[in-house]
């Protein structure tokens, strides 16, 4: 019974959705399928409910309340909205029906409501969303008793339009034989157009087939039929333009929607009388009619992302002007619209907004227009499920007919996976950005873009960037491994790649030099950087899965705190820390990292980062563009003192969390409580992150992601063991010995002292002089200390094991084997570290 | 559905190709079908015809150096169509004879060639077309042929003939509909 099935997918939704707003990132591609199966199926209810109208009535009874709580203006965020909105697609009363039209277009300033309903992603379940974006897109006035005439006008003009267009010679009446036979190639000849329409329509219908090849719906041969009509039609109608792939796709979400609001019509106008507004508007005979009007109304912004028409002023330039010696390939290009808009954003709008996230898709070579184009003239289609989708067009739509949102939409899509995009390699970006990963809320992508571009009239979306990371990464595990697969076939479409690893070599011919010439200046700049504590972040998030609560709290706390130190800083160093990256003083690797005895800082963690990244650009830079040195200077003292602020802040924190840390355990120690175990575990954790902000421990992104799927958030818990075992010279041990430490740790980490965090931060720099003796750059002090070490470093592991893991076995045999994979995740923390080190000059 | 009807090039014996303006009337992409009278005479004359259309039917006229089959019958829509040279009809072109074939072969349409004239007329609810030489070359009782082809849009049950003719140097079209009845 198609009562029961809706309301039991109902409940499943909720559910659904109340997870999905615990992040959990992985349920969403479930959810949106899911969603929009539930749609389609409810329609086909709703269709074969027709004939047992005692059965409507109590689905109409059932859900009444529900709807009456959804239409209420302002009530509850959208998210919950959209929720449980769907149920009402096709089955409420037509009261309610009714009534949802008075609250959206009866009142004075209707047009500002529904706007702010688009943007808010209220629409999402609206049974008038075709008129919503009808409004939207001017294709209706905003007096409503133009309605009905502007509607019924635009009817006739598209008849009018098919008619012209879509010809039959045969049926031409009598022309003159010699002009109209079959053979003609004479320009007026309906023949002669009947070919050349012919080639055009296989084109398109070429294209229409393969729209949304996952949804039944585009599969009819009549609704085929309508795309393939209104395309051909408005084809005709833009001679110049012509019909280019791309545009059925924004036209077959128009469609839907009308579609979705007709059977609603339809069926809501089975309890009553619908008036006559809705009645001619909501006609389902007029489906093609509206929107082929809908979608010029669309094309009239998106159509000059269509064009491939080049300007002529920029061709002539490109004749007397020889190229820029070391310009971009994708500034090289004649300039099509669409190319000079994504250079645009790429260029301007995310290079404000982050420079690292710029810099780092610069360095990869990664030119806008390979994802971009695709993002830009699709508006999104593809990267997002439909029902994602349309709640994205709501927002385009409502927030202006130019759709300048969709520059803020690109840049908050890019920012939403910036942490993911900066710690990956060329293939697996490309990955990133071609098969965008799914999004948990779409909604917050809005308002991240909306305060993109005002940051003053709208409210910074606090969660926003840290909560999607956090949603990501979990799903990322899996993920990532579908993208390497993915974009291993997208890589060899990029013609830049070639050329990239003929730059890399370039680069690489050039490094040793500049790293001589680095070493000499290097004090001013190189001691300023800060180890990279670079992942700070998701160890942060790791334990936060952990389901005690007060720890998380804590850590929440602590996030928050984080967040907004280094954001600010971020922002302001976008354009000075460019220049740093200049010069030549830290152009080796070790020259940053050697520094680690000197407490680093946890929100240095980026720009330690970026340093690394950037330098590898600054190559090219230096080349092209000398800037003065004075200049220069000024700005690396300026960065130096924000640094060392962050530092002073960062160990403050980490002294704080480590007294109070101390004091927590003890209390706890004392209470002999049940579960004494996996506080104590946490509160290991949570020493693991006071580290971080100390910047004794580093990790980064594979580890993490190993964390986050096995659940072993603890797992890397250097330190803790290493307090434990301090006293037996344990300063050799390694990494390797995390897995059975982790016990250790967890029975004792009480007594974590400052001394104990020092053993940590030697071995640290073991691992980090490493790296840092490869690259042969002399340092200062604490280097030297560090150079001592590293020789014994390798024998360590075997030895510590057998020493220190008997006890801990014992206690902790379940867990070990989750933790079996922390060496695994060392190593390829080095591997990629060095990953990074492009400038390396061994590498040659 | 556009089936081209065509036959009697006699390439190169009696004539050295089809009329310029002919040549430029034909273009690939438009024509479905090619139902050949025969006498092409030239494996070169049946590739051109090729290019012009995928499906191409020939019979075997009375001059001519490859092996086709003496009479053809092909479907198109809802219509059989005959196709034969013509010379194996006698008297050549005579309308009480091609009624007897087309009686043994049992067609709607029958084509036939050999006389070089154009001819299209109707005989007892059936439709005979004869497309004349395409290249205008001479025939057996005639010097002054008019060069002429024959051109089909076949509509489910409906065919509109469209008749190509040079006449002093200008292509002239005539229309003819035929109803099935």
């Amino acid at each position: 019974m198609p009562l029961q099935a809706a309301a039991a997918a109902a409940k499943l939704l909720k559910v659904c959705r109340r997870q999905e707003e615990n992040h959990q990132e992985g349920y969403c591609s479930i959810i949106n399928t899911l969603r929009l199966e539930f749609t389609i199926a409810n329609m086909y209810h709703s269709v074969s409910e027709t004939s047992h109208p005692l059965q409507t009535e109590e689905q109409e009874i059932g859900i009444d309340p529900l709807q009456s709580y959804l239409h209420k203006p302002g009530e509850g965020g959208s998210n919950e909205n959209g929720s449980t909105h769907h149920t009402s697609d096709s089955d409420g009363t037509f009261l309610s029906y009714s009534k949802e039209w008075e609250e959206l277009f009866v009142n004075n300033n209707y047009l500002a409501t529904i706007r702010l309903k688009g943007i808010n992603g209220q629409l999402r379940s609206s049974r008038f969303r075709s008129v919503c974006w009808k409004l939207f897109l001017e294709v209706l006035p905003q007096d409503r008793s133009q309605w009905i005439k502007t509607t019924s006008d635009l009817r006739t003009s598209y008849t009018k339009i098919k008619e012209i267009h879509i010809t039959n010679p045969r049926k031409a009446g009598q022309q003159d034989l010699i002009i109209n036979n079959p053979l003609s190639q004479d320009e007026g000849s309906l023949w002669n157009k009947f070919f050349q329409d012919k080639e055009l329509r296989a084109m398109i219908e070429q294209d229409v087939t393969r729209t949304f090849p996952e949804m039944q719906y585009f599969q009819q041969e009549n609704v085929r039929k309508i795309l393939t009509d209104v395309l051909f039609c408005y084809a005709r109608e833009n001679e110049q333009l012509l019909y280019k792939q791309g545009m059925h796709e924004l036209l077959a979400p128009i469609v839907f929607i009308l579609h979705c609001d007709h059977q609603a019509f339809s069926h809501a106008s089975e309890a009553a009388q619908p008036s006559e507004e809705m009645k001619v508007l909501l006609n389902p005979e007029y489906l093609e009619h509206d929107a082929y009007a809908m979608f010029t109304c669309l094309m009239k912004t998106a159509e000059h992302w269509f064009s491939t028409f080049e300007h002529d002023s920029q061709k002539e330039k490109d004749v007397m002007i020889t190229p820029m010696p070391f310009a971009r390939p994708q500034d090289l290009g004649p300039s099509i619209a669409i190319v000079a808009k994504v250079n645009q954003i790429q260029d301007h709008l995310l290079k404000k907004h982050d420079i690292e996230l710029y810099m780092h898709l610069n360095r990869l070579e990664i030119a806008p227009q390979i994802y971009g184009l695709r993002w830009v003239r699709l508006l999104f289609g593809r990267e997002f499920p439909l029902q994602d989708l349309l709640v994205v067009w709501d927002a385009l739509f409502a927030d202006s007919i130019t759709l300048n949102l969709v520059d803020y939409i690109f840049v908050a899509m890019l920012l939403y996976i910036r942490d993911a995009l900066i710690s990956s390699n060329y293939q697996t970006c490309l990955g990133l950005l071609m098969h965008y990963p799914p999004i948990g809320d779409v909604h917050s992508l809005i308002l991240r873009a909306l305060f993109l571009r005002d940051p003053k009239r709208n409210p910074r979306p606090v969660t926003h960037q840290f909560q999607q990371n956090l949603d990501y990464y979990k799903a990322r595990g899996a993920d990532l491994m579908n993208k390497t697969r993915a974009s291993a076939k997208a890589a060899p479409l990029n013609i830049n790649k070639v050329s990239n690893s003929l730059l890399n070599f370039g680069r690489k011919l050039i490094a040793p030099a500049m790293a001589s010439g680095g070493a000499v200046g290097a004090p001013a700049g190189g001691s300023s950087f800060p180890p990279p504590a670079m992942p700070i972040r998701s160890a942060v998030e790791a334990p936060q899965h952990h389901q005690q609560h007060h720890q998380q709290h804590h850590q929440a706390q602590q996030q928050r705190m984080m967040k907004s130190e280094s954001m600010p800083v971020q922002l302001g160093k976008g354009q000075s820390s460019k220049n740093i990256s200049s010069s030549p003083s830290i152009e080796s690797l070790s020259g940053g990292r050697e520094f680690t005895g000197s407490p680093p800082l946890s929100a240095s963690k980026k720009d330690s980062f970026f340093s690394t990244i950037s330098r590898s650009r600054s190559q090219s830079k230096t080349m092209s563009r000398k800037e003065s040195e004075e200049e220069l200077e000024a700005q690396i003292s300026f960065l130096q003192g924000q640094l060392n602020d962050l530092e002073a802040m960062c160990k403050y924190c980490a002294k704080m969390m480590n007294t109070h840390l101390g004091n927590i355990q003890e209390v706890i120690l004392q209470e002999h409580l049940e579960k004494e175990d996996e506080i104590l575990v946490s509160l290991a954790g949570l020493k693991q992150i006071k580290d971080i902000l100390k910047g004794s421990l580093r990790f980064n992104q594979s580890q993490l992601e190993a964390e986050e799927n096995e659940q072993i958030t603890i797992a890397d818990d250097h330190y803790c063991s290493n307090s434990q075992n301090k006293g037996t010279g344990d300063v050799l041990k390694g990494p390797v010995m995390t897995k059975q430490q982790f016990v250790s740790g967890r029975q004792t980490t009480t007594d974590s002292s400052t001394s104990e965090n020092k053993s940590a931060d030697d071995y640290i720099m073991v691992s980090k002089e490493e790296e840092g003796s490869r690259s042969a750059v002399p340092e200062p002090a604490q280097s030297l200390q560090a150079h001592k070490e590293a020789p014994v470093k390798p024998e360590a592991p075997s030895r510590s094991a057998l020493i220190f893991s008997d006890p801990l076995m014992g206690s902790i045999s379940p867990s070990s084997s989750n933790l079996s994979s922390s060496p695994d995740d060392d190593s390829s923390n080095n591997s990629k570290d060095s990953d990074f080190a492009i400038v390396s000059p061994l590498d040659i | 559905m556009l089936v081209l009807v065509l036959g009697d090039l006699h390439i190169p014996h009696r004539c050295s190709g089809l009329p310029v303006k002919f040549k430029k009337l034909l273009v690939p992409g438009k024509i479905q079908h090619i139902l050949c009278t025969g006498n092409l005479c030239t494996k070169e004359s049946y590739d051109y015809l090729r290019t012009l259309a995928g499906d191409i039917h020939v019979v075997r006229g009375d001059s001519e150096s490859l092996n086709y089959p003496e009479e053809k019958v092909v479907t198109v829509g809802q219509f059989r169509i005959g196709l034969i040279h013509g010379h194996q009809v006698i008297p050549w072109g005579d309308a009480a004879s091609l009624a007897l074939l087309r009686r043994q072969l049992d067609v709607d349409i029958l084509i036939s060639g050999h006389t070089h004239r154009f001819e299209a007329f109707e005989h007892e609810n059936k439709f005979y077309i004869n497309p004349g030489s395409a290249t205008g070359a001479y025939s057996a009782l005639e010097m002054n042929i008019i060069p002429s082809f024959v051109l089909m849009d076949i509509q489910a049950s409906t065919v509109v003939a469209y008749v190509y003719q040079l006449i002093e140097g200008d292509v002239k079209v005539e229309r003819i509909d035929f109803k099935k009845y």
